[in-house]
């Protein structure tokens, strides 16, 4: 009895023809997912575990499976995936034919499922007359999204599918010629969602359109309210044109959505089936394909950009120039620095070796002009000038160290910041070493030390000789190395910050520049030249 | 307007009825000698604008269209929620700055060509660092959406106008709000500073022009006609002394608004819909250039009011239009149905 009824064999199948199934005892036996006996439609095999499926099942019509080799059911590709469903050959790159090979597809089913279509046809007339908007192809799409997935969900799921499927098509056919535009679904993603409205076909379908569709008329509502044009005349710039943006996006949508719903692998001269929800079989396939793409419109491109020479690089290129030249530039004022500080060095070197000459006659003279009585600018103390200075700094010191001045870098410049880790705040100390109050020692000076410090001739000039006071008392030159030794410092500070601002200028020039020809920017923007 | 009176007394061009007297002296034309030696000339002066490039990219229509003050930039703001900088003479395509939640409305530079502020439907403003194609701040406040902004020439301050018919001046630093001016009864379209920082204007659908102090935010002076259609645009002229006024009734008008009076007025376009951008192109020969809802920009020029070139070549509404602050170079953007950019090159 099972073996007559058939109508077509797909050449792979017809080999296994037995008929492995569920036998209730009485001689009846059940096929396919939906576990009846009915054989009037077409079915066909799995190659593995040869059981037999109805094509409206699995969702899989005549003419497809004669493009299969060898197919294998749901199951069997669940326990072995190494199991694939082979075609016959590749699958070409025009879409258009496949686009309408599509429609051959859902004519066809459209012709199998002609009673139901009736009663569907009326609710889809009613939504037409409520909403405006024009994407067939968004309910195509989710259709197919959801068709992906059709060999593992339930066979009435399948029949739902295609139901709807059915109902787009002859929708669009109705549309031509009475000039409304077809009405938007929403999409039906879940396969929960889709199982609950599969238990009862055709009574739910209604309903099912019906929940959907409020809630995308809801959405668009929404949507306009939001946008809030006040009269026609008043357009706001850039709130333009929505309805024909969403026109232009449904035929790109369903250019990409019919693709979606073929099972053959999109690869390039690939015999696989696609993943569910995908285009490829795997990463390889899409890569390929890609990369044959890539090489179709990316050496026009890069004609086009070469042709036009960029005025922007030149400018950059210029730029990038000067800065090496002030780059230079601040390398050699860091060497002259390097060379003071090797001077000053010298000095002291030769103030070391000088004896302190205690002449307290010169030392009182000098000092004698200037004994008056002044106050701290700081703690508002009552000091003689000639302790001034040594008071101040003092004072100084304890002013600074209430503030901490720091970073949680640590520099890699020696020398150059004091870099003292404080623990309670995770800072290194970011003053000048040679004169940071916090945390520099004073070194203890000898009583027999000499001050060192080079005399001055006239106002400008200076001298050869040395302070020979001693440095314990020498109030005029308080202090003077350290001094001499931040202030070089400080300038090699500041020319090494706009070192590293060039620095840093001249990378972003680089990037610019070399971003400028990229691929991405080639294959999204043309300049068109006349 | 005063026109300028020739000092070399060539009688030709009597058509303004001034008859030109060699004792003048002519304290406006300190410009070239060649635009008063032969008046007749003047007349018939004609840009002869030419395409240049055409720069696709965008994904949606584009909605404003500026070039940096340097000079080296054109930047675009489209309803496709982007930024895209672009070469001013090469057309090259630069940078796309994006980061707007929806479509930007419009733009402005500031004076050092460092940062750009753009104007969003998702009511914000939003301050770039063009250079690292961030943004910089969010300049939070309008209701509604943001329509216009500007950059005073100090770029310590940008103003901005929106549909809640407010306009705000903000402190760029801080990005504060330092002001609101009750300003208007419908959508604000167009604020514009002066060439001074002290004054802006705003323009309205309710059909007004307001002139308003920047420091203290009183309104100045208030620009009506006998009718009032709504106002599309407004623009303070480089000499800081007119404004140009472009109405929903196919005209653009220039005001002496010192004396509250229309001095010019140019046709010939179609605007009954969009907010068109106008402008001043004092890099030649002086004109005035205007987008059109006929898919052509116009110019006239600016003395005889007269059609003097039509650039064709947009299929769809020319919504945006900028002149180079060096060149004779036009840049033109169209909406939905083009989405591209037009660069026009002159010789005069």
């Amino acid at each position: 009895m099972s073996s007559t009824n058939f109508k077509h064999h797909p050449s792979g199948s017809f080999s296994q023809k037995s008929l492995s199934s569920s036998s209730l005892g009485d001689g009846q036996t059940l096929y396919c997912l939906c576990r009846s006996s009915d054989c009037s439609t077409f079915m066909i095999a799995c190659d593995a575990c040869n059981i037999w499926y109805h094509g409206i099942c699995i969702g899989m019509s005549e003419k497809e499976s004669s493009k299969i080799e060898n197919f294998f059911c749901h199951q069997c590709r669940h326990k072995k995936p190494s199991l694939q469903i082979k075609y016959t050959k590749p699958q070409k790159e025009i879409e258009e034919k496949l686009s309408k090979w599509i429609r051959k597809r859902l004519r066809k089913e459209a012709e199998l499922l002609n009673p139901s279509l009736k009663q569907i046809d009326t609710s889809v007339n009613d939504r037409k007359n409520r909403e405006h908007s024009s994407s067939i192809d968004q309910f195509a799409n989710d259709d197919s999204t959801s068709n992906q997935s059709d060999s593992s969900s339930s066979s009435a799921a399948n029949v739902m599918s295609r139901q709807k499927q059915v109902l787009h098509g002859n929708t669009s056919n109705i549309v031509r010629s009475t000039g409304i535009q077809p009405v938007q679904y929403e999409t039906l993603t879940s396969r929960d969602d889709q199982e609950q409205i599969n238990k009862y076909p055709l009574n739910t379908t209604k309903r099912a359109l019906i929940t959907k569709n409020a809630t995308t008329s809801g959405k668009r509502k929404r949507n306009m309210s939001s946008s809030g044009i006040p009269t026609i005349k008043r357009e706001p710039r850039s709130e333009l044109n929505d309805e024909e943006d969403t026109k232009k996006l449904s035929v790109r949508r369903r250019r990409r959505t019919t693709e979606n719903s073929a099972r053959q692998c999109y690869g390039p001269s690939c015999l696989f089936e696609a993943r569910p929800e995908s285009k490829y079989c795997s990463d390889k396939c899409g890569l390929e394909l890609a990369r044959n793409r890539l090489l179709q419109f990316l050496p026009m491109r890069l004609m086009q950009w070469q042709t036009i020479p960029s005025v922007a690089d030149t400018l950059n290129k210029t730029a990038i120039d000067e800065i090496i030249i002030e780059i230079d530039q601040i390398k050699q004022r860091l060497s002259t620095l390097d060379e003071r500080q090797r001077k000053l060095d010298e000095i002291i070197e030769r103030g070391k070796q000088i004896k302190a000459i205690k002449d307290t006659d010169k030392y009182d003279t000098v000092n004698d002009e200037h004994d008056g009585m002044c106050f701290c600018i700081l703690c508002n103390q009552e000091i003689s000038q000639k302790a001034y200075i040594r008071h101040i700094d003092k004072c100084f010191i304890r002013f600074e160290s209430q503030v901490s001045y720091g970073s949680n870098v640590k520099s890699n410049i020696e020398g150059l910041f004091c870099d003292n880790y404080d623990r309670t705040n995770n800072l290194y100390c970011k003053r000048l070493k040679v004169i940071c109050p916090e945390h520099s020692r004073e070194p203890k000076i000898a009583p027999d030390e000499a001050c060192g410090c080079p005399l001055e001739k006239n106002l400008f000039e200076v001298s050869d000789e040395l302070c020979t006071a001693p440095k314990r008392l020498c109030s005029k030159h308080f202090k003077w190395d350290r001094r001499r030794r931040a202030q070089i410092d400080l300038e090699r500070l500041h020319e090494l910050m706009r070192f590293e601002e060039l620095i840093e200028k001249e990378n972003r020039l680089r990037i610019a520049l070399s971003e400028r020809g990229s691929v991405a920017g080639l294959l999204l923007h043309k300049t068109i030249a006349h | 307007m005063t026109d300028d009176k020739s000092r070399s007394s060539v009688p030709s061009n009597t058509s303004n009825g001034m008859s030109a007297t060699s004792t003048n002296t002519n304290t406006t034309a300190t410009t070239t000698t060649t635009n008063n030696t032969s008046k007749s000339n003047q007349k018939d002066l004609k840009p002869n604008y030419t395409l240049k490039f055409t720069l696709t990219g965008h994904l949606k229509a584009v909605s404003s269209l500026k070039f940096s003050p340097s000079g080296e930039l054109l930047a675009s703001g489209s309803a496709d929620k982007t930024i895209k900088l672009w070469g001013a003479h090469d057309g090259k395509w630069e940078k796309t700055i994006s980061g707007h939640k929806l479509g930007i409305s419009d733009l402005a530079w500031s004076s050092d060509s460092r940062y750009l502020v753009s104007a969003s439907d998702d009511k914000t403003l939003k301050i770039w660092d063009v250079a690292k194609a961030k943004c910089l701040k969010t300049l939070k406040g309008h209701t509604n959406y943001v329509f216009c902004c500007d950059f005073n020439p100090q770029s310590n301050l940008i103003v901005s106008g929106s549909f809640d018919e407010s306009v705000k001046i903000w402190d760029v630093r801080s990005s504060k709000c330092l002001r609101t001016l009750p300003a208007h009864s419908d959508p604000v379209t167009a604020v514009h500073f002066s060439r001074d920082g002290t004054m802006i204007v705003s323009s309205s659908y309710d059909g007004l022009c307001r002139i308003w102090d920047t420091s203290s935010g009183m309104c100045l002076k208030t620009l009506i006609d006998d009718d009032n259609p709504p106002v599309s645009f407004v623009k303070f002229s480089p000499n800081g002394k007119y404004i140009l006024a472009a109405t929903l009734d196919n005209t653009l008008k220039l005001w002496d608004y010192s004396k509250g009076k229309s001095l010019k007025l140019y046709t010939g376009h179609k605007n009954e819909k969009y907010c068109l951008f106008a402008n001043f192109s004092v890099t030649g020969s002086k004109w005035i250039v205007c987008g059109s809802e006929d898919n052509c920009v116009y110019l006239w020029n600016l003395q005889t009011k007269e059609i003097v070139q039509k650039l064709e070549g947009h299929s769809d509404v020319v919504m945006c239009c900028a002149c180079h602050p060096k060149e004779n170079i036009i840049a033109s953007g169209a909406l939905e149905n083009d989405k591209t950019i037009k660069l026009w090159r002159s010789d005069i």
